[in-house]
């Protein structure tokens, strides 16, 4: 995902590693600045990246007064003063980064890096736990006690919080990448390349139930205890929530939202689920207790909406740099390999693939 | 010159009956990468394995390791020389040896085999895997399961920067720890000063581990067994070099 977009009560974020900007829309002003081009002289004498495998992240602290985003170049971490626009420091990463998060009550900011490893940064950075793969999601319990991270080998892991190398649970039964994870109540939900969207059980570490969506997941995000769920090329945004039947824990659809083009990333602010497509920003507000999901397209907000869409019409998009295309692309070549394998089989001792289905 | 071939004596000729698989023809270069992507059969999750096909024996309801899962694990287990020692003195646990050379690890497994079908109902506790200990250990393994752990003569890996592929390092002590039961222990033998001092700082810094002192392993039956029972081990005997044995403890979190 070389895009990415970011919401709080004032700004909307748009950053694109590609063209290395990071656009910050005021929605009480109109105003527009791009982080990028005041991240110093230095920075502007370093080439444009763009041959590495980069994924765009970027997250507002739970107070919202801190932005922290990875730029292009120099595997910087860039955190910004939200009240006005200032640079407060560019951090040095050990590896590209690939999650962003800020705990939601101490503010450390928490990053995932493409070698697997976790790093808080306080006054220095401290490795908090490390996966033997690349890091695609990081959630943190609200009670600051848990980490739940998942990893390109099929893994999620709730580990303890600031102890990270003690671990509480690996979740195991995905066949992909686990490309996102959120927290829902008493429960972990995760989204894989393998189609399906899993229940877990966090104080157990049980699998629950498990939904096919028919397409690879993308993204999976927190809404009011609901999630959208974005798939992996492809205009659907799915909305899920947990219910109870007969006893057992269960995913249930709700929604399914089309999109023209297709979906390039989500966001959320309090009730609020904004969705980025290749052209255009859409937001809608949920209302959970009710199951209402409600397209907002006031004549403020179309206008404001309309800007932000022809700020997105000015990104590029590259596939050799987009790591989602790269995982996906894998993903596909192994189960080939697989295939290949299982036709040519010789005797099982020999036998190294993978099994598909278990 | 052609060697005179002089008769087998009885030893020998029992030798020959079982027909072993012989050495020679699975050597295979030392190092591996743990962690490039090769294609290996692995579970999704724990449940989904069956070990029946490792061990037939689990479904014998006559046999000591009926219904049973793995609770010991020789990670690196080479040419199989501790499985096949231990396989006697732990007759009521399985035990599980995981190497990651397609070769050696297909050596084992017809030695095991053999070894079967020469003496029933010995080495039914004991199987081998070709396997990435430090990706899939969760695919297998609940939290919690085993009991003993054996890393001997681990590859050393001597530069710098493939410091990262050894089998010792933060990240897969975490998982270890994940497996291991509490108080269970983890045996290291190596020759090398440096990877031992390296393991030994790792395991202790980690916070889940404590190391056992020497004179409390006095009574373990297994250490004797930790020198001489690989093939590395005895390589390192013939050539007089050291032997540093380190033995660790799984501890609780101190800090729950």
């Amino acid at each position: 995902m070389t895009f990415c977009m970011t919401v709080n009560e004032t700004t909307v974020v748009l950053s694109s590693i590609d063209v290395d900007k990071c656009l910050v829309y005021s929605l009480d002003s109109g105003n527009v600045k791009n982080l990028t081009d005041n991240l110093g002289e230095a920075y502007k004498n370093i080439p444009i990246n763009n041959h590495d495998l980069q994924k765009a992240c970027a997250a507002f602290s739970a107070d919202g007064t801190l932005f922290a985003y990875n730029p292009n170049k120099g595997k910087l971490l860039s955190v910004w003063n939200t009240t006005n626009w200032t640079l407060v420091e560019n951090k040095t990463l050990a590896k590209h980064a690939t999650n962003i998060v800020f705990t939601p009550k101490t503010n450390v900011i928490v990053v995932g890096d493409k070698k697997g490893d976790v790093y808080a940064f306080e006054e220095l950075p401290i490795r908090i736990l490390g996966h033997s793969s690349m890091i695609l999601d990081i959630c943190i319990s609200d009670n600051e006690k848990y980490i739940v991270t998942c990893d390109n080998d099929e893994k999620v892991r709730v580990s303890h919080y600031p102890n990270g190398k003690n671990i509480v649970y690996y979740m195991m039964g995905h066949e992909a990448y686990v490309s996102g994870i959120c927290l829902l109540n008493n429960f972990v939900l995760s989204g894989s390349g393998d189609n399906t969207l899993r229940l877990w059980d966090f104080n157990k570490g049980d699998l629950l139930d498990k939904l096919s969506l028919h397409t690879p997941i993308q993204s999976v995000i927190e809404i009011e205890n609901m999630a959208a769920i974005q798939l992996y090329d492809s205009r659907d945004v799915h909305i899920i929530k947990t219910e109870k039947k007969e006893n057992k824990w269960t995913i249930k659809n709700i929604k399914t939202i089309q999109f023209e083009n297709n979906v390039l990333d989500l966001a959320v602010y309090g009730n609020q689920l904004w969705i980025l497509t290749v052209n255009s920003v859409y937001k809608y507000t949920i209302d959970a207790s009710n199951e209402i999901v409600l397209r907002i397209q006031d004549a403020e907000m179309t206008h404001k909406l309309e800007t932000l869409s022809n700020l997105v019409k000015s990104f590029v998009c590259l596939e050799k740099t987009n790591l989602m295309i790269f995982l996906f692309n894998k993903m596909i070549d192994k189960r080939k390999r697989i295939e290949q394998y299982q036709q040519n089989s010789s005797t099982p001792v020999l036998r190294e693939t993978k099994r598909l289905r278990t | 010159m052609e060697k005179i071939k002089r008769p087998l004596n009885e030893d020998e000729t029992e030798k020959q009956e079982l027909s072993l698989p012989q050495k020679k023809y699975y050597r295979q270069r030392a190092h591996s990468n743990p962690i490039a992507d090769h294609d290996f059969d692995y579970p999704s999750c724990p449940e989904a394995y069956d070990w029946s096909t490792l061990y037939p024996d689990i479904t014998n309801e006559k046999s000591n390791i009926y219904n049973k899962r793995v609770e010991m694990l020789d990670i690196g287990c080479g040419y199989g020389g501790l499985l096949v020692t231990l396989s006697p003195m732990f007759m009521d646990s399985m035990i599980l040896g995981m190497e990651i050379r397609v070769k050696v690890s297909q050596y084992v497994i017809e030695r095991i085999k053999a070894l079967r079908a020469n003496q029933p109902n010995c080495y039914d506790n004991i199987a081998c895997i070709r396997t990435n200990a430090i990706k899939y250990l969760p695919n297998f393994f609940k939290k919690g399961q085993i009991k003993k752990m054996f890393f001997l003569y681990p590859d050393p890996h001597f530069k710098k920067s493939k410091h990262k592929w050894r089998i010792i390092n933060d990240t897969t002590l975490s998982e270890y720890a994940y497996v291991l039961a509490e108080e269970a222990l983890v045996y290291t033998v190596t020759d090398v000063k440096d990877l031992h001092e390296w393991m030994v700082k790792h395991f202790s810094e980690h916070g889940l581990f404590k190391r056992v002192e020497d004179d409390d392993l006095k009574g373990d039956p297994v250490v004797d067994k930790l020198y001489e029972s690989s093939e590395e081990g005895k390589k390192v005997t013939r050539n007089n070099g050291d032997k540093f044995l380190a033995v660790f403890m799984r501890i609780k979190d101190p800090d729950l």
